[in-house]
C-alpha cells in the first residue's frame, strides 16, 4: 500500500502495484524505501487524480509500457495500435477540455507513459480535420496574427 | 486486499464528488485566463502533434504563430514519415531490383564509385598507423637509418675509388670529390654570388668555354690553313688530287649551268 497526497491535501491510499505505474511514484518508491511515509504529488490536484486512478486501475493487468518503447522500432505499430482505442477509453476521455489537459499534465508529471499517449491521442483527435478557424473556437485562441503574418503563414501553406 | 482497496477507491470517489465539481469550475475559470493548448510545453504539444498528419499541420500553424516552429519540427516530419509511408521509407533503404541488388549502394559501393574517400586513412588510423604513433616512429627511424647507410656507402665508394686512382696525393683526391660530389658547383656553394644570379653566371661561363674551344680551332685552322691542308703532300699523300673537272664537279654539282652560262656569254 501506497499513499498518496495531492496539492489540495487529500490523502489516497492505493496498491502498489497501481501506484507503481507512475514511473515517478515507482522511483519514489525505491528512493526512499519501504515506508509508511506519504508520498506527496504537488502538481497534481484530487479532481484531476481521481481519474489518473481511475486509468490506472482500469489497466492494471494491461503489458508494462516498457513493450510500448520497444515498439518504437516499427512506428506503424505503434501507430496501429494507438488508434485502435478501446470503448472504456473513449468514454474516459470524453471529459471537458480542462479536465483533458490537466490529465495531460498530470501524466506527463507522474510519468505515465500509456496515459499520456491516450490522452494526446484524444486532444489530437479533437483537432482532426478541422479547419483554423475551427481550432480557434475549440480551443478557445485569440488570433494574434498580424494580418501580413497571417497571408505568409497561408501562402507558405499552400505552396507546400 | 484488492477488494478492501477497490471498496476504498469507490468511496473516495463518492466521497469527493463534491470537491470534484468544485475542482472542476475552478480549473475552468483557469482555462479561460490563460490559453490550455498553447500554455502545454513543447515536448507535449509535440507528442499531440505526432498523431496529426499534414493538412491538420497545416492547420495548426494558421492557428497562433508559437506553433509553427512545432509544426515544421524535422524531428516530428521524420517520425511522421516513417508512419505515413513506411512502404516507401523501406524501400528507399531496403529496396532491391529484380536482379536481387540492393538499390541502395552500400558504404563499400561507394568508396568504389569515388564518392566516399578516406576509409583508408580512417582503417590505418585505427590499425595504430597514424602519425606519431608507436609503429610510425619506428618505420620514420629505420628510413632515416637506411638512408644514413646508403649515403655513407657511397661515400666510402667514391673515397676508395679516388684514393687507388691517386694514391700518392689522397688530400687533392678529398678535394676534387668535395667540388665534384659534395658541392657539384661552384658558383652554387659560394657564397659570394646571389642565388638569383646563377643561371646568368652559368651561362656566362659556358659562353666563355665556347669562345675559348672556337679560338683555339680557329687558331689551329689559321696557322695551316683549309687550303694548304687541301693541296699539302705530294703524289700520292697528296690528300685531294689536283683540280680538274671530274673534282670540280663531285664537290660542286650545280657548278655545270654558272660555267655553260659563262662559256656561252664568251661565245656571243
Amino acid at each position: 500500500m501506497v499513499i498518496l497526497i495531492t496539492s489540495d491535501n487529500v490523502k489516497y491510499v492505493v496498491e502498489k502495484d497501481v501506484a507503481e505505474l507512475s514511473v515517478l511514484v515507482k522511483n519514489m518508491l525505491e528512493d526512499i524505501g519501504p515506508s509508511d511515509e506519504p508520498i506527496p504529488l504537488h502538481n497534481v490536484t484530487s479532481t484531476v487524480f481521481n481519474k489518473v486512478l481511475e486509468y490506472c486501475i482500469y489497466h492494471r493487468n494491461d503489458p508494462p509500457p516498457s513493450d510500448d518503447d520497444e515498439g518504437c522500432a516499427s512506428p506503424l505499430h505503434k501507430y496501429l495500435a494507438s488508434h485502435i482505442c478501446s470503448e472504456w477509453d473513449q468514454r474516459f476521455f470524453d471529459v471537458d477540455q480542462a479536465l483533458l489537459f490537466d490529465i495531460i499534465l498530470a501524466a506527463n508529471y507522474l510519468d505515465i507513459k500509456t496515459l499520456l499517449d491516450d490522452a494526446c491521442k484524444a486532444v489530437a483527435h479533437l483537432i482532426q480535420g478541422k479547419s483554423t478557424e475551427e481550432i480557434r473556437g475549440i480551443f478557445n485562441i485569440v488570433n494574434d496574427f498580424t494580418p501580413e503574418e497571417e497571408a505568409r503563414v497561408k501562402k507558405e501553406n499552400v505552396s507546400s | 486486499m484488492s477488494e478492501r482497496v477497490a471498496g476504498r477507491d469507490s468511496l473516495g470517489d463518492s466521497s469527493k464528488e463534491v470537491q470534484g465539481t468544485l475542482g472542476f469550475l475552478e480549473l475552468e475559470g483557469d482555462s479561460q485566463g490563460s490559453n490550455g493548448l498553447l500554455s502545454f510545453p513543447p515536448e507535449i504539444l509535440l507528442h499531440i502533434l505526432s498523431y496529426l498528419d499534414l493538412p491538420d499541420l497545416a492547420a495548426l500553424a494558421q492557428v497562433a504563430p508559437s506553433l509553427i516552429p512545432l509544426t515544421n519540427d524535422p524531428v516530428l516530419h521524420t517520425q511522421r514519415l516513417r508512419i505515413v509511408s513506411p512502404s516507401r521509407v523501406n524501400h528507399y533503404l531496403f529496396g532491391k531490383s529484380p536482379q536481387g541488388h540492393l538499390l541502395r549502394p552500400t558504404v563499400g559501393e561507394l568508396v568504389q564509385r569515388g564518392v566516399i574517400r578516406g576509409l583508408a586513412i580512417e582503417r590505418r588510423w585505427r590499425m595504430g598507423a597514424y602519425f606519431y604513433s608507436l609503429s610510425s616512429i619506428i618505420q620514420y627511424n629505420n628510413s632515416i637509418a637506411l638512408h644514413r647507410r646508403h649515403a655513407s656507402h657511397i661515400l666510402s665508394v667514391q673515397l676508395r675509388r679516388r684514393t687507388t686512382a691517386e694514391s700518392q696525393a689522397p688530400t687533392s683526391s678529398l678535394k676534387s670529390l668535395h667540388s665534384s660530389h659534395v658541392l657539384p658547383d661552384v658558383e652554387s656553394s659560394s657564397i659570394n654570388i646571389a642565388r638569383s644570379l646563377l643561371p646568368v653566371v652559368r651561362k656566362l661561363k659556358w659562353s666563355i668555354q665556347r669562345d675559348k674551344l672556337a679560338k683555339v680551332f680557329k687558331e689551329s685552322g689559321m696557322r695551316v690553313g683549309v687550303g694548304a691542308w687541301l693541296e699539302g703532300g705530294n703524289g700520292a699523300a697528296r690528300k685531294v688530287l689536283p683540280e680538274d673537272e671530274k673534282v670540280r664537279l663531285a664537290v660542286c654539282p650545280d657548278i655545270r649551268k654558272t660555267l655553260g652560262f659563262f662559256e656561252r656569254l664568251g661565245r656571243s
